[in-house]
C-alpha cells in the first residue's frame, strides 16, 4: 500500500494544533479527565456561522480546515470520519429535553446535530464538495475503518486525495455514567503518571483529527500510511502474534525494518498485560513507546497516535514523554502502532518514512 | 474489479412480515405495516401512525432461540432475526480459509433502550448493563457474536442511508480482495428519540404517508431490519445465486444538514455514479426503488433528479415505504431485499396512497401491481440527513455451473 498523509489537522488535550508541535511543553491533568484544547474559534469560524454548533462540531471543521491548509488540497475527493459514540453532547441535549419535558416543548436543532456523519457532511457543505462522503461508527476501531475505506478509495483508481478523519466527544455525564462500570480509574492521577499506575480503569479523553490521505507524494507530506487492519474478536498473546505476523506479510514488512511500537497503553492493569508481554518477547529490542497518558482512553485515541506516528517519522524524533523506556534512535524508517479496546477492537497501523 | 459480486442470501424483518415469505405475500396483497403505535410508550401515539412490529422484545428473542431478551436492545434483537434469516438462506458453509465479514448499519443503536433507561444511569445503577448497549456498534458486535462472525466487523452511521452505505462498502471490500463473503445490512427498532426528533422536523405525516403525492404532508417512521449475504464469484459455491450488485453510487448533496436541495443534484449524483459503476446507460434500469419518503422536501428533490437523470420517461417507479414505513439505518437494507425479490419475480411493487401527480414534475410513480414484467436491473435509493445520497444496482445473473 502507498498511501501518503499529505497533511494533518488535530485538536486534542494538548496545543497539537500548533504549527510545528511536538510536545516541547506537555498538558498535565490531575482528575482523570482530559478535555481538548480549543484553539481559537474565531480563528476560524465566524460567530454567526458557529453559532448553533456544539463544541465538538465547531473542533470538529476547524480540525478539517487545519488539515486542508496543511495539506494544500481545496477540494478533497472523498470526506470519511469515524467515530465509536458520535455527537454526545447534542445527543443527550436532546434526550434529556425529551424525558425532562415530557415529549413537549423540542428543538429540532440537537437533534439534527446528534446524528453520527454531522461533521462528515457540515465538512461537505463547507466545500459545496458533492463527492464520496462516509461515516464509520465502530467503537475502538470506528477510526480504522474509515481509513481503510480511504487507502480503498485511492487505490480503486476514483480519489487522489481523501480526507479521513475521526472524533470522540467527553461531557461529564457521560463521563459519569461510564464511571459506574469501571471504565476510569478510582483514584485520581496525573496523566503523566498514567503508565506508571498499576490499579483498574482509566482516564477519559477525547479529541478531532482530519488526515488528508493522498495517492502523490508531496511538498507537505509527513508520512507514508504503508498498512492498517482491524481485529474483532478476543485475543490472547498467541493469537495476536500471528495476527501481527499476518499483518506484516500482507503489507510486505520484516519485523526487522520496525524501528518503534507505539502501544495503546491506557494504564488499566488488566488490559495493559497484553502490550507488557508484546514488548517483552515479539517487539524485544524496539524503541517502545506509549500515547494514552497525552490524550486519554476514547473510541477513536488513534487519531491521536498517528499523529505521534506520522511526527516521529518527519521529525526523525522519538520525544522522551512517549518512550516507556530509555532509547536514543538513530534513524527512523517504520512505526507499528498496535491498539486494543477492551480485547475486541484491536487495530494495527505500519507508518513510514517519506 | 473484475470479480463479480453475488447477492445469495437475504433476510427481513419489518411490520410487513417477520421474513422474507411473509414479507412478499404482505406485499402481493396490498397490506402496509403502518397503524397506531401500541408497543412503543410515547404521548405521541395517538396522532403519529407507524410501522410498529406488533411483537414484544422477549417474543423478538425467543425467535432467535433466547430465553429472554434481557440485556439486549430491540435493534439487537431485529437485527438478528433477519441476519439470520439471509446467511440461512445463502447456506453459508463455515470456511475458515475465507475472510467473511459483517457490515451492519444503525442510526441510533441502542437509543430504544438508553431513553427508558437514562435516568437511572444518572441517578442509580440498576440498569448499568444497558449502558453499554447504547453505542452503534454494540448490536453490530452481538449479531457478529450470533453468527460467529469475528475478524472484519464494522458499523456504518450515514443516517438513513446508513444500509445501503453498507452494502457498497461490503461489495466493495470483496472486490478489492480484502473480504471474500460479506452479511451486510442494518437494523433500527422505534424509539421516541427519533419519533420526536423528526416531529420536531415537522415532517411526520398524521395520516398514511403518501409519496410522490402532490398532497403528501410528511412520512412515517417504521423499524426493522434487512440483510444480505454477498459472496465474491471466485468462492460461491451457490448455484444459484439470486442476483449480483453491479453498481453503487454516493454523492454528498453538500446543501444542508436535513433539507435536500431543490435540484435534487445528489440524488442525480448517486444514481449517475451507481449507473456508470455498473457499465449501463440510463436505458438499462427498469424498476427504480424510491427512497420516496413522503416529505414534500424529498419527493420533489428526487423527483426532480429523476427527470433531469432519465428525461420525461423515465422506468416505472415506486415508493415501498408506505408498505414498511421509513425505517431509518434499516430502510436501505430492507428495500434492497425488496429489490431483489421484485428482481427474482419479476414484479413491479405499487406506490401505495398515491393520487394525485405532483405539479412540479411530468413523471408519476406505478401505482399497481405489476407482474411478469420482464426486469435484468433494479436501481434502488437511500438518501440521509447531511446530504448523504446513496444509489445501488442489483442484476439479475445466470445460473452458475
Amino acid at each position: 500500500m502507498e498511501i501518503y498523509i499529505r497533511g494533518i489537522g488535530l485538536v486534542s488535550p494538548q496545543p497539537t494544533t500548533k504549527k510545528d508541535y511536538f510536545f516541547e511543553e506537555v498538558r498535565e491533568y490531575s482528575d482523570n479527565k482530559l478535555y481538548a484544547v480549543e484553539p481559537e474559534i474565531e480563528m476560524y469560524l465566524d460567530p454567526a456561522s458557529s453559532r448553533r454548533m456544539s463544541r465538538i462540531l465547531k473542533l470538529g471543521v476547524i480540525a478539517s480546515k487545519i488539515c486542508l491548509v496543511d495539506s494544500g488540497v481545496s477540494m478533497p475527493d472523498g470526506i470519511i470520519t469515524g467515530t465509536g459514540f458520535g455527537m454526545v453532547k447534542d445527543t443527550e441535549k436532546f434526550l434529556l429535553a425529551l424525558l425532562e419535558s415530557d415529549e413537549k416543548f423540542l428543538t429540532p436543532t440537537p437533534f439534527i446535530q446528534s446524528t453520527h456523519n454531522t461533521i462528515g457532511a457540515y465538512v461537505s457543505q463547507m466545500l459545496k464538495c458533492h463527492n464520496y462522503n462516509f461515516t464509520y461508527a465502530h467503537r475502538g476501531t470506528s477510526f480504522e475503518t474509515a481509513l481503510i475505506d480511504g487507502c480503498m478509495l485511492i487505490e480503486e483508481g476514483n480519489a487522489r486525495n481523501v480526507m479521513v478523519g475521526g472524533y470522540e466527544e467527553n461531557t461529564e455525564n457521560q463521563i459519569r455514567i461510564f464511571d459506574k462500570i469501571g471504565r476510569w480509574k478510582k483514584e485520581k492521577i496525573s496523566n503523566l503518571e498514567l503508565f506508571q499506575s498499576d490499579s483498574p480503569g482509566t482516564i477519559a479523553g477525547e479529541g478531532v483529527g482530519f488526515y488528508m490521505l493522498s495517492r502523490h507524494k508531496g511538498e507537505t507530506s509527513c508520512a507514508r500510511l504503508t498498512g492498517v487492519q482491524t481485529v474483532y474478536q478476543n485475543l490472547n498473546q498467541e493469537d495476536l502474534v500471528r495476527a501481527i505476523e499476518r499483518f506484516l506479510v500482507r503489507n510486505n514488512m520484516e519485523k526487522n525494518s520496525i524501528d518503534v511500537v507505539l502501544y495503546g497503553l491506557n494504564g488499566d492493569s488488566e488490559g495493559d498485560k497484553i502490550y507488557h508481554d508484546l514488548k517483552k518477547d515479539f517487539f524485544q529490542g524496539k524503541i517502545h513507546t506509549g500515547y494514552k497518558h497525552l490524550c486519554g482512553e476514547s473510541y477513536s485515541s488513534t487519531i491521536f497516535a498517528l499523529w505521534v506516528a506520522a511526527k516521529m517519522l518527519k521529525t526523525q524524533k522519538v520525544p522522551s514523554v512517549i518512550q516507556l523506556e530509555p532509547a536514543s534512535p538513530q534513524s527512523l524508517n517504520h512505526v507499528l502502532i498496535y491498539n486494543h479496546w477492551q480485547d475486541r477492537n484491536h487495530s494495527l497501523y505500519l507508518v513510514s518514512r517519506c | 474489479m473484475a470479480k463479480r459480486v453475488l447477492v445469495t442470501g437475504i433476510g427481513v424483518v419489518s411490520a410487513i412480515g417477520l421474513n422474507v415469505r411473509e414479507t412478499l405475500e404482505s406485499i402481493l396483497s396490498g397490506k402496509s405495516g403502518v397503524s397506531a403505535l401500541t408497543l412503543l410508550k410515547t404521548k405521541l401515539k395517538n396522532f403519529l401512525p407507524a410501522a410498529e412490529i406488533k411483537h414484544s422484545n422477549d417474543e423478538l428473542a425467543a425467535m432467535s432461540g433466547f430465553q429472554s431478551c434481557e440485556g439486549m436492545t430491540r435493534t439487537t434483537l431485529l437485527g438478528m432475526i433477519a441476519a439470520r434469516e439471509a446467511v440461512n438462506h445463502a447456506n453459508l458453509r463455515n470456511d475458515p480459509s475465507l475472510n467473511t465479514g459483517l457490515i451492519s448499519a444503525t442510526t441510533v443503536g441502542g437509543m430504544c433502550k438508553t431513553e427508558l433507561v437514562y435516568r437511572d444511569f444518572l441517578t442509580n445503577s440498576l440498569q448499568n448493563q444497558y449502558i453499554s448497549t447504547h453505542d452503534c456498534g454494540e448490536s453490530t458486535e452481538r449479531i457478529a457474536d450470533y453468527l460467529g462472525v469475528s475478524g472484519f466487523v464494522t458499523t456504518i452511521n450515514t443516517a438513513c442511508s446508513s444500509s445501503a452505505n453498507a452494502i457498497m462498502f461490503g461489495t466493495r471490500l470483496i472486490k478489492s480482495g480484502i473480504l471474500d463473503r460479506a452479511i451486510v445490512g442494518g437494523t433500527d427498532a422505534l424509539s421516541k428519540f427519533t419519533l420526536n426528533g423528526f416531529h420536531t422536523l415537522m415532517i411526520l405525516d398524521t395520516q398514511l404517508s403518501r409519496p410522490f403525492d402532490d398532497q403528501r404532508a410528511g412520512l412515517n417512521l417504521g423499524e426493522g431490519a434487512g440483510y444480505l449475504v454477498l459472496e465474491s464469484e471466485a468462492v460461491c459455491s451457490n448455484p444459484h445465486p439470486l442476483c449480483e450488485v453491479k453498481g453503487f453510487g454516493n454523492a454528498s448533496d453538500a446543501y444542508h444538514q436535513t433539507a435536500s436541495s431543490e435540484n435534487g443534484i445528489g440524488a442525480h449524483m448517486a444514481m449517475k455514479n451507481a449507473i456508470d459503476a455498473a457499465g449501463l446507460t440510463i436505458d438499462d434500469i427498469d424498476y427504480i426503488n424510491l427512497h420516496g419518503t413522503g416529505t414534500p422536501n424529498n419527493d420533489l428533490s428526487e423527483g426532480r433528479a429523476l427527470e433531469s437523470l432519465f428525461g420525461g420517461n423515465p422506468p416505472k417507479f415506486s415508493s415501498t415505504k408506505p408498505f414498511t414505513g421509513h425505517t431509518l439505518g434499516a430502510s436501505g437494507g430492507i428495500e434492497a431485499v425488496l429489490s431483489i425479490l421484485a428482481l427474482q419475480h419479476q414484479l413491479i411493487f405499487p406506490n401505495l396512497n398515491f393520487k394525485t401527480p405532483m405539479k412540479e414534475l411530468k413523471i408519476v410513480p406505478e401505482t399497481n401491481l405489476i407482474r411478469n414484467y420482464e426486469m435484468r436491473n433494479i436501481l434502488s435509493n437511500s438518501f440521509g440527513f447531511g446530504g448523504n445520497n446513496s444509489a445501488l444496482i442489483f442484476s439479475s445473473v445466470n445460473d452458475f455451473f
